[in-house]
């Protein structure tokens, strides 16, 4: 069935339907991951986005549910170029299973126009629909985007991650498995809670740190987590990934700008100041924190991007607190990252909660 | 910043390289980079004619054999301070091997003697990975039966086993499935040195082959992955090859991405390093088959696919430099830290002179291959092995067509060279997909794209094109078997399908001065373009499988020249693929340049000065359009006369007057031949009064700007012609690098409206001062005298010339 993928400003992309036939709008989001779409379709980044995948031959690979990033999908459509109907492994076909999770997608799409078109003129909302007539221009650009993406992802329940090791709490601002894994893998004994959970809620359950997740949306819109933030990095250890960082940075007095050009990528290398050894980590974020805002502040660079040159991360100069843009936990992406969580694991380790604390 | 000390880097070259434009462009590419960055080369050559450049691009260029005697003796004499042994094939890892202690100061770059060995002595192999905990297949090499025996016993059929001859050479692998086949192989006669090597058979497990790259700095990143579309047991050269490797998922991609650096720090390898796996997807099972710690063909392939300059970085990190601190020349900088991104499938597909089926297995038969770029595995198969141009499937069809399916069977159980044609034949018989997944050891997703270009295949052959279907045609690349002027009046769905430009490397972007655009996912996929008048270089629909090297030599000097001469050159075509980095930046990938070119409008028509068309034949438009030069060779004349002084003379032409700048002479004496290169200086006068007369009378009618190739037999004391030839042919290489008159600069020079001097002398005309003279003895032997030396060898063994 002919489709149609129309950007804000009008912009007509035409391909063929598959998966659910509903009209859907979001915001468009192009990415250059080489693998691991089950992974990126079920992120919870993915909320409210419409994720184009410039990778071609989209699902021989196979789809595996153990990947999965969250309970269900979080996009609200898919993009590709080419698609392969039969898999390596004998898993579900990638256009069945995007059917099976009822998200519309549209595929032989000239994904390198599209991409570059984006990279051009930035990112924007789009729709997947039937018909590309003015009408359906115009609902495109009247329509307004849900600013809460963070509520609508964030566990309502706390809820554990038992394990025998460093007692962590997480703030699900979007959170991915792969966080939890990687935090089993170290025997961390986990609670997950809600994004706006109090200070006092989470001292309560004495962790020994805590870790503000990855997540979706504008980082300005999260006003309490923010305000959370400056109380509970005075009193424990604190890891940021992603929007977390970028949480972190604002509670910290630093400016948060967009990326002219937003990082979704499952290898974009990094680099660490310090030493100068490059990682290459996934990224999926749009906003970075501003140069020259670190500079007043009390943190320091810890990792710049080596194709932009875009901060990365940044660690407090005498607190501990430490925070990635990238994602270390990888899914997908290489595993070059994984060190961070030892890091912070090492960081706890090595101080003594009841000295530092004010 | 690259180590200190390092000023004179020996470079060993390929043993003969004459087939291997991958490792020529390599190695042309880091000649290039080295020579830019202020180092003085030197190269070991036992062909200087089968490298990618003229005379003077290497500052010396040693013809000898490549071993180890040579080397060493080079290094002795001259002590320079590096030798780089990773553009040059097997064999200069095998004599870096072997000089362990016996090179003084003289660092080794790229490689170190373990790693070198290592590729040779897979016990080495074997037990370094089994020390470093990577998956690797146990396996026995030895000359003791009893030994052997006990060795398959413990891990039982099947098996594959090879010889390892004592020059380090070995047999192909041989399948062996049960004892019978065991002792026929064993039976063969072998020499007492020869050692036989055993290790469990993988056969049907899928191959993968992942290329990093790597700083002294331990900074790895993974460049690109391969996956072949035929399973272990088939040489992953005789099979088809797709990047990127789309059939792995994230864990296992991770997985083999992780083996491959741990690999190359466990050698420790500081520059280029591809490693392979077998991978079985259902039980899981991985092993690391192979590593090759230099360029290859994969790292060609992957050049091309994802316009990462492998060569140059391999290089520059083999110097020291930090992966994102890299030069483009001493004055831009670049960052080599990228993993790049592919929008797109590129595949290696293996050609074969031959047009009949050959078995194919373990050891390599293919003597060349074509790479092509699509969005889609149909686009690429279609565009490459299932392209009737290139392979004549429709005769392969027709023979297939004849044979009852028993018979089909045994070509689907027993591999060839037309293999995707046998599955295709036997799809069409409605054989079961999962059946001929499971003999073949090809995976499901291959085959399904199989049947897609069989229903489609329907659409045409029942002239069902429409508009509900042309778009999906060309999406799946139809173009490559013909119906470009049916596809061409929808020039949007054209463009979209067929432009494949990709730009290399972007430095100081106004945004971000860092950022390498090394990939076309929405990035740059247009080239820029000057003001300069332009001159586009087309490469012909039909790519020949022969002659590689002579038509990127020509295309190469051609497109120096153009630039050199003020205009700018465009190349548009089916082989940018092959070219060194240099060109490949100003090359459109188009599949039927000839057709397309208009449609396509990438080109202004009013800043086009000239096309220069590397086609046999040139379309009736062109003919008749005057900005068409036709620069592939063409006969004019022959004659069948045999003797055993003959002469190949290289004539350039401004259409009025004509140089002779280069004579290659050879004579054969009882079984040995011989050939000298720029005879033009042992000439006597009325030797060349005689060819003078010749030419001019040759040539009385011709009026048009070219070059002509004449050859000439001794008859009774004379010349005779017996054969001529305008346009480019074999020789071109030879004439190239024997003359110090650059014969394609001079060419472009006449294209671009220059005319020679009217009224030269016969010295002006046969004008040719090298001082160094290439003697090629027996076709395989060459040499390098003076012009002292030449003399005696022309008096003493030549007699009588």
């Amino acid at each position: 069935m002919k489709r149609y993928l129309i950007l804000e400003d009008g912009k007509v992309f035409p391909g063929e339907g598959f998966g659910s036939s509903a009209i859907t709008t979001g915001q468009l989001v192009v990415s250059n991951n080489r693998t691991g779409i089950e992974q990126s379709v079920t992120d919870p980044d993915a909320e409210g986005q419409i994720m184009a995948f410039t990778i071609p031959g989209v699902g021989s690979s196979g789809i595996n549910r153990d990947y999965y990033e969250s309970i269900n999908s979080q996009c609200k459509g898919v993009v590709i170029g080419s698609s392969i109907s039969e898999t390596v492994d004998g898993s579900i076909p990638f256009e069945e299973w995007v059917g099976s999770l009822e998200i519309p997608g549209i595929k032989g799409v000239d994904i390198r126009a599209l991409s570059r078109y984006i990279h051009d003129n930035g990112e924007m909302k789009a729709s997947i629909m039937d018909t590309h007539d003015q009408h359906a221009i115009d609902q495109i650009k009247a329509l307004v985007l849900p600013p809460d993406l963070v509520k609508q992802v964030s566990t309502k329940q706390s809820y554990p991650n038992p394990n025998i090791g460093t007692k962590m709490v997480i703030v699900d601002l979007g959170l991915k498995y792969s966080i939890l894994r990687q935090l089993s893998y170290r025997d961390c004994n986990s609670v997950i809670v809600n994004y706006n959970a109090s200070p006092e809620e989470i001292a309560n359950l004495n962790p020994d740190g805590i870790i503000f997740s990855n997540g979706p949306g504008d980082p300005n819109d999260l006003t309490q987590t923010i305000k959370n933030i400056k109380v509970l990095q005075k009193e424990f250890p604190v890891l940021g990934i992603g929007l977390g960082s970028l949480l972190i940075a604002i509670a910290n007095d630093c400016k948060i700008t967009r990326l002219t050009h937003p990082h979704h990528e499952s290898s974009l290398a990094v680099k660490e100041v310090a030493s100068g050894k490059i990682d290459f980590v996934n990224h999926n974020h749009s906003y970075t924190i501003d140069q020259k805002s670190i500079g007043s502040s009390d943190f320091i660079v810890t990792n710049i991007c080596v194709s932009d040159g875009s901060i990365e991360g940044i660690r407090h100069e005498y607190l501990p607190i430490m925070s990635v843009l990238f994602e270390p936990e990888a899914a997908p992406g290489p595993t070059d990252g994984y060190y961070v969580f030892d890091e912070f694991i090492d960081l706890i380790d090595s101080i003594n909660h009841q000295d530092w604390s004010r | 910043m690259a180590i200190s000390g390092i000023h004179n880097i020996l470079i060993i070259g390929p043993t003969n390289s004459d087939k291997n434009v991958d490792l020529s462009t390599a190695l042309y590419d880091t000649a290039d980079i080295l020579h830019k960055l202020g180092y003085k080369t030197t190269i070991i050559v036992e062909n200087p004619t089968a490298l990618l450049s003229s005379g003077d691009f290497f500052d010396r260029v040693v013809v000898e054999k490549v071993n180890g005697e040579n080397v060493l003796n080079y290094v002795n004499q001259f002590r320079p301070d590096a030798i780089l042994p990773t553009v040059g094939d097997r064999n200069a890892l095998g004599i870096v091997s072997g000089l362990n202690g016996k090179i003084s100061t003289t660092k080794v770059l790229g490689t170190s003697y373990f790693a070198a060995l290592a590729t040779f002595k897979r016990e080495l192999f074997i037990s370094k990975l089994n020390q470093n905990k990577l998956p690797v297949i146990n396996f026995i090499s030895s000359d003791d039966e009893d030994e052997l025996y006990d060795f398959i016993r413990s891990i039982g059929f099947p098996i594959i086993a090879r010889r390892r001859f004592s020059n380090r050479h070995s047999s192909g692998w041989t399948n062996i499935n049960n004892l019978f086949e065991l002792d026929n192989f064993m039976a063969l006669e072998d020499d007492k040195t020869t050692k036989i090597e055993i290790e469990r058979s993988i056969r049907g497990f899928s191959e993968y082959s992942m290329t990093v790259v790597r700083d002294r700095f331990d900074n790895a990143a993974l460049i690109g992955t391969i996956e072949d579309i035929e399973p272990i047991g088939i040489h992953h050269l005789d099979s088809n090859l797709v990047s990127p490797a789309l059939s792995l998922n994230d864990s296992k991609l991770q997985k083999l991405r992780n083996y491959s650096i741990k690999l190359a720090r466990v050698f420790d390898i500081v520059g280029v390093c591809t490693a392979h796996f077998a991978l079985n997807h259902k039980t899981g099972e991985c092993y690391l088959t192979e590593f090759i710690p230099r360029m290859s063909e994969e790292t060609k392939f992957l050049e091309y696919a994802t316009c990462y300059p492998l060569a140059t970085v391999a290089v520059e990190l083999n110097l020291g430099y930090q992966l994102d601190k890299l030069q483009l020349d001493s004055g831009n900088s670049f960052n080599g830290a990228e993993e790049p991104f592919m929008d797109h499938i590129t595949s290696r597909f293996p050609q074969w002179n031959s047009k009949e089926q050959r078995y194919i297995g373990p050891s390599k038969t293919s003597d060349s291959s074509i790479i092509v770029n699509g969005f889609s595995i149909e686009e690429v198969f279609n565009k490459g092995p299932l392209n009737d141009k290139l392979n004549d499937n429709l005769t392969r069809y027709e023979q297939l067509h004849k044979l009852d399916d028993d018979q089909l069977f045994e070509k689907i159980i027993h591999p060839t060279s037309w293999m995707l044609d046998v599955l295709l034949e036997a799809i069409r018989r409605d054989f079961e997909l999962p059946v001929l997944s499971e003999v073949t050891g090809i995976n499901m997703p291959y085959l399904v794209v199989l049947k897609r270009i069989m229903e489609n295949s329907a659409i045409i052959r029942d002239d069902a094109v429409d508009e509900e279907n042309i778009e999906r045609l060309v999406e799946m690349g139809v173009k490559g078997v013909g119906y470009s002027k049916v596809l061409l009046d929808r020039d949007e769905i054209v463009t979209k399908s067929v432009v494949k430009s990709k730009k290399s490397i972007s430095v100081a972007s106004e945004n971000f001065e860092n950022r390498n655009y090394f990939v076309t996912s929405g990035i740059s996929n247009d080239i820029e373009m000057t003001d300069r008048k332009k001159i586009v270089v087309r490469s012909p629909i039909i790519t020949s499988k022969k002659n590689i090297m002579v038509r990127q030599f020509v295309l190469l000097q051609l497109v120096k020249s153009i630039n050199q001469n003020g205009l700018e050159a465009v190349i548009v075509g089916r082989e940018p693929w092959s070219t060194p980095l240099e060109i490949r930046d100003i090359a459109y990938e188009i599949a039927d340049p000839h057709m397309e070119l208009r449609h396509l409008n990438l080109i202004p028509n009013e800043s086009v000065f000239k096309i220069i068309d590397f086609s046999e034949t040139l379309s009736a438009e062109d003919v008749e359009n005057n900005e068409v030069f036709q620069i592939s060779s063409k006969k004019i004349k022959s004659l069948d006369v045999k003797g055993e002084t003959t002469m190949r003379i290289i004539v350039v032409s401004d259409g009025d007057n004509f140089t002779i700048p280069s004579i290659i002479f050879r004579k054969s004496i009882n079984d040995k031949s011989y050939e000298i290169s720029s005879f033009n200086n042992f000439l006597t006068q009325p030797e060349k009064n005689e060819i003078l007369e010749i030419v001019k009378q040759e040539l009385s009618d011709n009026n048009q700007i070219n070059v002509f190739n004449f050859e000439l037999v001794k008859s009774n004391g004379h010349w005779l012609v017996t054969l001529i030839s305008e346009g480019m042919n074999g020789d071109i290489i030879r004439h190239e690098l024997a003359s110090s008159v650059h014969v394609i600069d001079t060419l472009v020079k006449m294209i671009l409206g220059n005319k020679f001097k009217i009224g030269m002398d016969i010295d002006e005309i046969f004008y040719n001062d090298d001082d160094e003279y290439l003697v090629t003895i027996n076709d395989k032997k060459f040499e390098t005298f003076d012009f002292k030396e030449t003399q005696t060898l022309l008096n003493e063994e030549i007699k009588d010339y």
